[in-house]
């Protein structure tokens, strides 16, 4: 690393530190400054850019701090190792700050559940094992199963961040040893951008490896039952205050939900089996029709009575195809019959005759619809 | 033996000035960008039932394809990846192609539709969705195109209803769901999915995307957005940029009982290809999958990878059975230049030589 001192009049100092103000400033304030703020501005999208950025600068912050020292020594491996590796690395701090995002991360719902449990569980942490007793006993339970989720939760917690350090540091551990193939003149890292994106390798090939190991699988399996458990006891006591007040409660929503839809189902077969039963009905009809029309002769006349045999609502008789004797063809054809077998511009017919594809003699010409 | 790090202190100060420079100056230019919208290609709604809209989109010319397209997206993100601008739209460029496309959009479920099952999903509006465009054309079989988890509701209705199809196109789809790379998988083994549809509903959108983002945490979480500060200058790229925020964050919530089942089947019980998936007290048995198959997936995938997809060719029954590996990630299939030039050109090509 070169010299700090090279800085052309000897004001590096006092140019760094107009450089990093600026930025404090920028992050702090100057965001949301400036002209009316447009839905743009005030998009997710922006506040996640942000929230990105103001740890990308933290990490430049970091590395500028032993820039020096490393410039001085060329221990660049102490350099990476206290800014990577260190407190406050880098990767939990990418994890942490996506993970505290209202309504995502864990450890923003683990807050919340926390304060809007706190007046419920106010008196009890050193009761939590007590067994309850009369009229308030179901009441203590549940407020302990509450109590005791909570601190499961929390348990587990501090297990998942175990594992994101692990990967933190497995992710420093990459990134010297990729820096270490860099040794060599023409190689070696020259920006501050080239190091973090090396970094940001590293660190996904890291979490990769933790992430998809059994303990990761058990841990984070563990964490979101955990999680589950603390959901389901605040909805238990929830549920006790909507009905003290007569509110409906979530329970009986998903009741009537549940009944609801199996309505709706039934209510669709009956519709699809009435529309099937009115679909025969009517291919029925019009082959009755079509023996008035037509009667077909049959091959064996009816010795005695003479009358069309295949009477109406005999469906076995009604076959669709004419006998050769009837001498009749064309008025032997029902009307459906007829549209059946009218042939419509074939997908299939477009297919090289010369490459014949598995499956063709499976396909059937395309025909109109019922 | 050198320093791997050859970082002049000077440089480095101007590396950051200029990066805060650029953020300054690029400030303005974000705000003053307008709301951003996707879905280019102008459509009619000709189907709809409860919360999902059939679309059928207009190209500037009549289709040449005999056989209508139906694509079929996840239920996990809305369907306008597909779409999502001019430039970057697989519908637009499958209708240059010729192909008559349809596509189902399946809504933002709410409370009311919590107890929406698989079989409802699939038995039910994919396959009404299917007769539709059915009867639209005077067909028996059409063209069905599934992405990601829409790809394996694709499946589920093709072995269950092989007549109706006349090709079958899976994009990133995940078959095998017990492959070691597999993170998403991995993480979801030991949940107790039924405490925690119970306790959810429906499972939140947020909590969806909070569980995709940790797959590449420091990827999707803070460089993508040190990269955006590169190109605060180009607003035509910022509003690209924008666009792509606003589809992965405005995402549906998932039905609770479809995601109980979709969970437990797919990814813990890994039933696809074990035969053992029922929808509606019927068995999928994907050797009844006996029409034509493209199974197109992506090399970089982290979300479906390709050892979950390419297993699909040892359990259909079709012998027309064709994989096309792309070279990008789960969403570059869509929208990369390269996916522009590449996918629909295949997809059509495909069809055509199949009489679609």
């Amino acid at each position: 690393m070169a010299q700090a001192d090279s800085v052309p009049g000897g004001d590096f100092e006092r140019l760094a530190r107009q450089s990093w103000d600026a930025w404090q400033g920028w992050m702090k304030g100057g965001a949301t400054a400036g002209p009316v703020p447009t839905a743009a501005a005030s998009s997710e999208a922006a506040e996640r850019a942000l929230a990105g950025l103001k740890g990308y600068f933290t990490l430049l912050e970091s590395l500028w701090a032993g820039a020096p020292n490393a410039a001085s020594g060329g221990d660049w491996r102490g350099w990476m190792s206290s800014v990577f590796a260190g407190p406050g690395q880098p990767f939990a701090q990418a994890f942490a700050d996506t993970s505290g995002i209202a309504g995502g991360g864990p450890d923003a719902w683990l807050a919340e559940a926390q304060r809007a449990a706190a007046p419920l569980l106010d008196g009890l942490r050193k009761d939590m094992n007590l067994p309850a007793f009369g009229l308030a006993r179901e009441h203590q339970e549940r407020r302990q199963h509450l109590l005791q989720a909570l601190t499961d939760l929390q348990q587990r917690m501090v297990q998942y961040h175990a594992l994101l350090a692990r990967a933190g540091r497995l992710a420093a551990e990459r990134l010297e040893a990729r820096l270490a193939e860099r040794s060599e003149p023409g190689r070696q890292v020259d920006s501050l951008r080239a190091l973090y994106d090396l970094w940001v390798d590293a660190a996904e090939e890291a979490f990769q490896e933790v992430a998809l190991s059994p303990e990761y699988r058990t841990v984070y399996g563990a964490l979101v039952n955990a999680q589950t458990r603390v959901r389901s006891a605040s909805q238990a006591q929830t549920e006790v205050v909507a009905r003290e007040f007569g509110l409906p409660t979530r329970s009986e929503v998903a009741t009537l939900g549940q009944r609801l839809h199996e309505v709706r189902r039934t209510l669709r077969a009956q519709g699809e089996l009435a529309h099937e039963v009115a679909a025969l009905r009517a291919e029925v009809e019009a082959l009755k029709c079509s023996r008035v029309v037509a009667p077909m002769p049959a091959a064996k006349p009816e010795p005695v009575m003479g009358k069309p045999a295949a009477a109406a609502g005999k469906l076995k008789a009604s076959v669709r195809v004419p006998a050769p004797a009837a001498g009749k063809p064309k008025a032997a054809v029902s009307a459906p019959a007829a549209a059946a077998g009218k042939p419509k511009p074939a997908a299939r017919a477009a297919e090289p005759a010369s490459t014949p594809k598995p499956g063709a003699g499976k396909r059937r010409p395309a025909r109109k619809n019922s | 033996m050198y320093s791997p790090l050859r970082i002049d202190p000077l440089k480095a100060l101007e590396e950051i000035e200029t990066f805060r420079r650029k953020l300054a100056a690029g400030l303005p230019s974000l705000r003053s960008l307008g709301e951003v919208r996707f879905g280019a290609t102008p459509k009619e709604a000709v189907y709809r039932e409860d919360k999902l809209v059939l679309y059928h989109f207009k190209g500037e010319r009549k289709p040449s394809a005999k056989v209508p397209l139906l694509i079929s997206y996840a239920l996990v993100n809305t369907p306008w990846m597909t779409d999502l601008q001019a430039d970057r739209s697989l519908v637009a460029r499958l209708l240059e192609q010729g192909e008559d496309v349809y596509l189902i959009d399946w809504g933002y479920p709410d409370l009311a539709d919590r107890w929406l099952t698989l079989e409802d999903y699939i038995e039910g509006y994919l396959g009404r969705c299917i007769d539709v465009v059915r009867k639209r054309h005077g067909l028996d079989a059409i063209n069905l195109l599934g992405i990601c988890q829409g790809g394996a509701f694709s499946l589920c209705y093709a072995a269950l209803h092989p007549e109706k199809l006349a090709n079958l196109i899976t994009m990133v789809t995940p078959v095998d769901f017990h492959t070691p790379d597999n993170m998403l998988s991995h993480w979801t083994r030991e949940m107790d999915v039924d405490a925690f549809v119970d306790s959810l509903g429906n499972i939140p959108a947020d909590l969806m995307n909070f569980c995709y983002l940790t797959l590449k945490p420091v990827r999707l979480n803070q460089q993508k957005y040190v990269g955006l500060v590169d190109i605060l200058d180009d607003p035509k790229e910022v509003e690209n940029f924008l666009r792509m925020e606003k589809w992965i964050f405005d995402s549906p919530d998932q039905a609770g009982e479809a995601f109980r089942q979709f969970i437990k089947d797919f990814y813990q019980g890994n039933k696809l290809i074990k035969g053992e998936v029922e929808i509606g007290g019927r068995r999928v048995d994907l050797k009844r999958v006996s029409m034509p198959v493209l199974n197109i997936y992506a090399e970089q995938d982290h979300l479906v990878p390709p050892s979950a997809a390419r297993p699909l060719r040892d359990h259909v029954g079709t012998t027309d059975y064709t994989e096309i590996s792309f070279k990008g990630g789960h969403i570059g299939i869509y929208v990369s230049n390269r996916a522009q030039r590449e996918v629909p050109g295949a997809v059509h090509a495909w069809l055509a030589a199949r009489g679609g």
